[in-house]
């Protein structure tokens, strides 16, 4: 996939995993590694960039006596999410597209 | 590879980025760490699972490289008075930089809430004292040098340096001086490592995460604070807090009293030498109280775990509830001690530990 592709994905993919609630680095790192490929080293340095584009909020509270850190989705990033679908509608209906073109030609081509 | 190995190298691996880039990375994995530590993997499998080193390391430098401060977001200033009185001096901005970094000399530092949406810092320039001062996105950094140390009778010294905080602006501080006093009041930030020496250091009204302040040969006062951590360090100075509210209380000293009252904390941790160690109305999980040719006493508290230490000096405490309530260990010699050396039984822990002093240990309810 096209790098920039990929980091745009990943960027709304966490976005998305914390529209349902506060969460935190091994978490996001469980729950969007489901969908798409990343590791750690990915993933601070998009929490860092959504944090800098006010796309999320960070703070700190207590877990078994040791201090972590929460990202909280912010209005900025819940828009960024509806400007990411809005624009991916119509990459879908291309693809729908090129898919429909790809199974016609194909049946054109059977004997 | 173990927990501390990894960090320790991701520390040396990341020495050429900023203070604040580097501790958030290794804030960052550590965490990480922990979590996979506690889901039940040894150090050596959370370390491997983090992946390459190398990746690791070439991301962060990428990330730092990619988040530069683009030059026109920028502000500089550099002064440099005329004359041998202090010229005032302004720099306003309107950028909200996650880290602050301020360093003057013989200068005192006063940290306080802005009157409007601005960060300001009001300081003096003299001849014999240059300030760079420059701001951007990310980091706001104030410097003053002095060119050349006068001792004459002709120089009026500086006004104190006035850094002003907007209000719900959390920046993490590193604010140093010297021979200077510092002072901050009525502020809140996500962390401050506050330095001087030879001088004192006033805390009051504070709301942080991290609060570190440290100086030598002078006293260190902090009043309602609240904070995660709170770690008051001097040496030849007095330490009092009061009314702070902390999840971690450390305060340290010698050849000085420390004194904590109306404190609420999980833990406390006092220690001194040579001075006396005195604790009272504390709502705490864990204190200890520790000094050495100094009485330590503790009163209207109510803990968990307590330890008092001292040698050649008397331990005298009031605790609340009754004497079963209290598993204890005490021991001194050459002194008297209304304390067995040993009670197994007890929801609460007591530990006291002194020699040539005596032990005067009471509980309210056995009056």
């Amino acid at each position: 996939m096209d790098a920039q592709m990929r980091r745009a994905l990943l960027e709304t993919c966490v976005l998305a995993s914390l529209r349902g609630g506060d969460s935190y680095g091994y978490r996001i790192v469980r729950d969007v590694s489901q969908y798409i490929a990343v590791t750690e080293s990915t993933l601070y340095p998009i929490l860092r960039r959504l944090e800098a584009a006010g796309c999320l909020t960070v703070y700190s509270e207590e877990h078994n006596s040791r201090l972590r850190r929460y990202y909280a989705i912010t209005n900025t990033g819940r828009a960024k999410i509806d400007e990411f679908l809005a624009e991916w509608e119509e990459a879908m209906r291309v693809y729908a597209y090129i898919r429909g073109t790809a199974a016609t030609t194909e049946r054109s081509e059977t004997p | 590879m173990t927990k501390a190995g990894f960090l320790t190298k991701l520390t040396d691996a990341l020495a050429d980025l900023p203070t604040a880039e580097r501790e958030a990375a290794l804030a960052f994995f550590t965490e990480l760490l922990d979590d996979r530590i506690e889901e039940g993997m040894t150090e050596a499998e959370a370390v491997e699972s983090l992946g390459s080193f190398r990746e690791i390391v070439a991301s962060l430098h990428e990330d730092a490289a990619t988040t530069q401060p683009s030059a026109p977001h920028a502000q500089t200033q550099a002064e440099r008075g005329e004359s041998n009185r202090p010229e005032p001096r302004s720099f306003v901005t309107q950028n909200r930089p996650r880290t602050i970094e301020l360093t003057d000399t013989n200068c005192a530092v006063e940290i306080l809430p802005s009157p409007d949406a601005s960060i300001r810092i009001d300081y003096d320039v003299t001849r014999w004292v240059t300030v760079d001062i420059s701001c951007d996105d990310t980091r706001l950094i104030y410097t003053a040098k002095e060119i050349f140390h006068v001792f004459h009778f002709d120089v009026i010294s500086r006004k104190p340096t006035r850094l002003y905080l907007p209000a719900d602006y959390l920046p993490n501080l590193e604010i140093r001086t010297g021979n200077a006093k510092l002072s901050a009041a009525d502020v809140s930030f996500d962390s401050a490592n506050l330095k001087t020496g030879n001088a004192a250091i006033n805390l009051c009204r504070l709301t942080t995460n991290n609060l570190t302040a440290k100086t030598g040969n002078a006293a260190v006062t902090a009043e309602h604070i609240t904070a995660n951590l709170l770690k008051l360090t001097t040496s030849n100075g007095a330490i009092n807090t009061a009314h702070c509210t902390a999840d971690s209380l450390l305060l340290k000293t010698s050849n000085s009293a420390i004194k904590t009252e109306h404190c609420t904390a999980n833990t406390i941790n006092a220690v001194t030498a040579n001075g006396k160690n005195t604790a009272e109305h504390i709502t705490a999980d864990v204190i200890s109280l520790t000094s050495s040719n100094g009485a330590v006493s503790l009163g209207n508290t109510t803990a968990n775990d307590i330890t008092l230490k001292t040698s050649n000096a008397h331990v005298t405490a009031i605790l609340p509830g009754s004497i079963a309530d209290y598993r204890i260990e005490s021991k001194t010699v050459n002194g008297k001690s209304s304390l067995p050396s040993h009670k197994a039984k007890g929801e609460k822990s007591l530990n006291v530990t002194t020699s040539n002093g005596k032990i005067d240990v009471v509980f309210a309810e056995d009056m």
